[in-house]
């Protein structure tokens, strides 16, 4: 589905911070990722995983008392939405970006009338009267089916139930023709019925006005049913990107894999326990220079605790942000009979970072050689195995060009043993690393 | 709304039959004696007959019925009368304060105008400030203007009238000597420097209750705000592209008045009990200091009459502020 076409939205290395009493909160990581027009996006992950904050960074939406938008840049109709002033901000929110908010029920203002609410962008971007305002208003509401929609224009909220309020905040975001919509859970409020006809309707509006959706959610069975593709994220970063297909049937980060036993089967044995994965995500007040995700990872390795993977290519259109998946490192670690060698590169599908890979890397506190880009696959050097057992790590990489400080002492013994041990979980670690590997 | 308001009006009859009820009785059971002020020379049988001549000699609920009967049939054919040039009243007894032996409803409308000048000017004067100083805190939480504008108010609302009150007249009447101490009910404003005079003699005590009046609203007006600024409806004011302004003073500030409203209409009849402390402060004779002489003197026509009007309004503003609450909330509907 996705037409491939050159992308309506990009967003390159977008960081978000929130200051709070108890420091600061890294809620967005240096998050990548882009949309393509008509295309459907699906970001998914749990509760606290920065999702919503990364969508509302996009556009300022976010109180910036509290939430600050440290770094980044949003291409969206050859401008960097970061850059721009409030007032042409303001002319893109709701002209060419419509949001769609979770929770209908308090999202519309009660003491306006559903018609005020939606000639209001009506008339701040179109610049329409009041006249033509309400015949295109009536035609919106009709749109989104709701009947008898012109004489519903001077109702209030509370006349109408939740689905037909999220249909009221549905045209309200598309107003305006918008080139992308960002709907953040649009259903999760809605009971199941109710939230299939959402999900007829956003279909069906979508290939009507051909506009790019992201689609927030911590529902995979929507996903499934909705998206062209999906961005998996966690700990404020995205940790794995692929076409809806690819990712259900081959994840490659643990964290997608765990999400996807979670979802609850109908068929099978009913008396098994749900499936859930341990442990609580991570509230960031540094931008990590690890893996979030190792805490609660069955797969941790010692260098997870270094360097924060960033995202490796793992086939097209296709990346995941694990070391599982790192082509510099050993086949052993490669959980998966994936019997080819990571098919390197691909540059063409992976639009998804046209920049240089090692994007996320910067604050690494211990800067590390780069686990080099793909390419260097063929090199000749004996596959690096950075050692997972062992404290010391950044042997073969020395050859590489970059000549981050290496503040580790550990360099002396370099020795590129030829077969590094999947004992993953041995000496040199943490107690809480044990902990994590065990109930993995 | 019409027929709910027109049930309310009927409700309320019975509620302020009730009140005038309880108020007679309570007067009837408090101490004091009418005839305390009188020398104490007077024989006692005397005293008797001037006990009888006051209407003391009946029993209460001849008394009450009497109150009612003057209350609502005699003073309002009075008021007829003088404003039509009727005769209805055909010279039956009025309500007649014990003190002054002139009818209570002629004394209120001596005190009325300087109570309506002095408080009502205030309650203006504190609503016009209280309003923008809480949108502007709520909106800018936690900015320099935010504190300032909480501190004032709890100084403001914390510190009694007799007090602010008596610390204006020390500075600005006995140290700086720019305003009178002492409100004149005689002056009369005929010229621009009347005019002015009467402004410098209204100044403190309308500053002293406006303060007090701002701190209470600004409070409400705040705390209504901050409630809203926090809804999902702002931030979908705002993902629509809508400017600050508009988020603000049209979709914020509509909901925040609903509570404010409320809070500002039952206030009114506050206005008409005029301030009593403040009154006695500054020397306006309004009807706060005619209460309170009234008291004093065991004058119960007097206490009775006014007691009762304050009910009345209470009453009343509770209705009007209920009847603004369903048209500013179209969630709420009576029928």
């Amino acid at each position: 589905m996705p037409d491939g076409g050159a992308p309506v939205l990009d967003v390159t290395g977008l960081k978000t911070v929130f200051r709070t009493r108890g420091g600061e909160v890294h809620a967005v990581n240096t998050v990548d990722f882009h949309l393509n027009a008509g295309e459907l996006l699906g970001v998914v992950g749990e509760s606290g995983s920065g999702k919503s904050v990364t969508m509302m960074s996009l556009i300022g939406l976010l109180p910036t008392p509290p939430a600050e938008v440290r770094a980044g840049r949003v291409m969206f109709d050859g401008r960097d939405l970061l850059k721009t002033d409030d007032e042409t901000l303001r002319d893109i929110r709701g002209g060419q970006i419509g949001f769609v908010f979770q929770d209908p029920m308090t999202s519309l203002n009660p003491v306006f009338t559903v018609g005020f609410q939606i000639m209001e962008p009506l008339r701040r971007h179109m610049g329409m009267g009041k006249r033509a305002a309400r015949v295109r208003a009536a035609e919106l509401l009709d749109l989104v089916g709701i009947p008898d929609a012109t004489r519903r224009l001077g109702d209030f909220p509370h006349q109408f139930s939740g689905g037909m309020r999220q249909r009221v905040m549905i045209a309200i975001a598309l107003a305006c023709d918008p080139k992308v919509l960002i709907a953040d859970e649009p259903t999760t409020a809605l009971d199941v019925t109710i939230q299939a006809q959402i999900l007829e309707l956003m279909k069906e509006l979508r290939t009507k006005l051909g506009m790019g959706v992201i689609w927030i959610t911590h529902d995979l069975g929507v996903i499934a049913g909705i998206a062209d593709r999906v961005m998996v994220m966690y700990g404020g970063q995205v940790v794995e990107q692929a076409p809806v297909r690819e990712l259900f049937a081959n994840p490659r980060h643990p964290y997608t894999r765990a999400l996807l036993t979670t979802v609850p089967s109908v068929r099978g044995e009913r008396v098994k326990r749900l499936t859930v994965i341990e442990g609580q995500p991570p509230i960031l007040s540094q931008q990590p220079g690890w893996c979030p995700f190792r805490d609660r990872c069955p797969h941790r390795m010692e260098v997870c605790d270094r360097l924060n993977p960033q995202r490796y290519p793992v086939a097209a259109g296709h990346d995941a942000a694990c070391f599982l998946v790192d082509p510099g490192l050993s086949e052993d670690y490669r959980p998966r009979p994936r019997p080819a060698p990571q098919p390197a590169p691909q540059p063409q599908p992976l639009q998804a970072q046209p920049q240089p890979r090692p994007i996320r890397q910067q604050p690494d506190p211990q800067p590390q050689p780069q686990p080099r880009p793909v390419q260097q696959q063929p090199d000749p050097q004996p596959q690096p195995q950075p050692q997972p057992g062992q404290k010391p790590q950044p042997q073969p990489v020395q050859q590489q060009p970059r000549p981050q400080s290496q503040p580790h002492p550990v360099q002396q013994q370099p020795q590129p043993q030829p077969k590094p041990q999947p004992q993953v979980r041995p000496t040199s670690v943490s107690h809480s690393f044990t902990i994590g590997g065990d109930d993995g | 709304m019409l027929t709910y308001t027109i049930r309310r009006l009927v409700l309320a009859i019975p509620t302020l039959l009730f009140i005038a009820l309880v108020i007679f009785l309570l007067l009837e059971l408090a101490p004091g004696d009418p005839l305390a002020n009188m020398p104490l020379t007077i024989p006692p049988e005397v005293r008797q007959q001037m006990r009888e001549a006051l209407g003391l000699g009946e029993p209460w609920y001849v008394r009450f019925v009497l109150w009612l009967y003057q209350f609502f049939v005699v003073e309002p054919s009075y008021w007829l009368d003088a404003t039509f040039g009727t005769d209805l009243a055909a010279g039956q007894q009025r309500i007649i304060s014990f003190q002054s032996r002139s009818p209570v409803f002629d004394t209120i409308a001596e005190r009325l105008p300087q109570t309506l000048w002095v408080v009502g000017m205030s309650y203006i004067v504190g609503v016009l400030i209280a309003l923008p100083i809480g949108i502007i805190s709520a909106y800018r939480q936690y900015s320099w203007f935010d504190q300032i504008g909480t501190f004032v108010s709890m100084v403001g609302f914390s510190v009694p009238t007799f007090f602010t009150g008596v610390l204006l007249i020390v500075i600005f009447s006995v140290q700086l000597g720019w305003f009178p101490s002492i409100y004149d009910t005689t002056h009369r404003v005929n010229d621009l420097d009347s005019f002015l005079f009467q402004l410098r003699q209204m100044a403190m005590p309308v500053f002293v209750l406006a303060l007090y009046n701002a701190a209470q609203i600004s409070r409400y007006m705040r705390a209504s705000m901050l409630d809203n600024l926090g809804q999902d409806y702002v931030r979908t004011a705002r993902a629509k592209g809508m400017n600050e302004k508009v988020v603000v003073l049209q979709h914020v500030l509509r909901n925040s008045m609903i509570p404010v409203v409320t809070v500002i209409a039952l206030g009114v009849p506050q206005v008409f009990g005029g301030a009593i402390i403040t009154e006695q402060v500054f020397k306006v004779n309004g009807l706060g200091q005619l209460l309170i002489l009234a008291i004093q003197g065991s004058d119960i026509p007097m206490v009775m009459t006014l007691t009762f009007i304050f009910a009345v309004l209470i009453v009343l503003f509770n209705l009007i502020a209920d009847v603004l609450y369903g048209l500013l909330d179209p969630r709420i509907r009576y029928d």
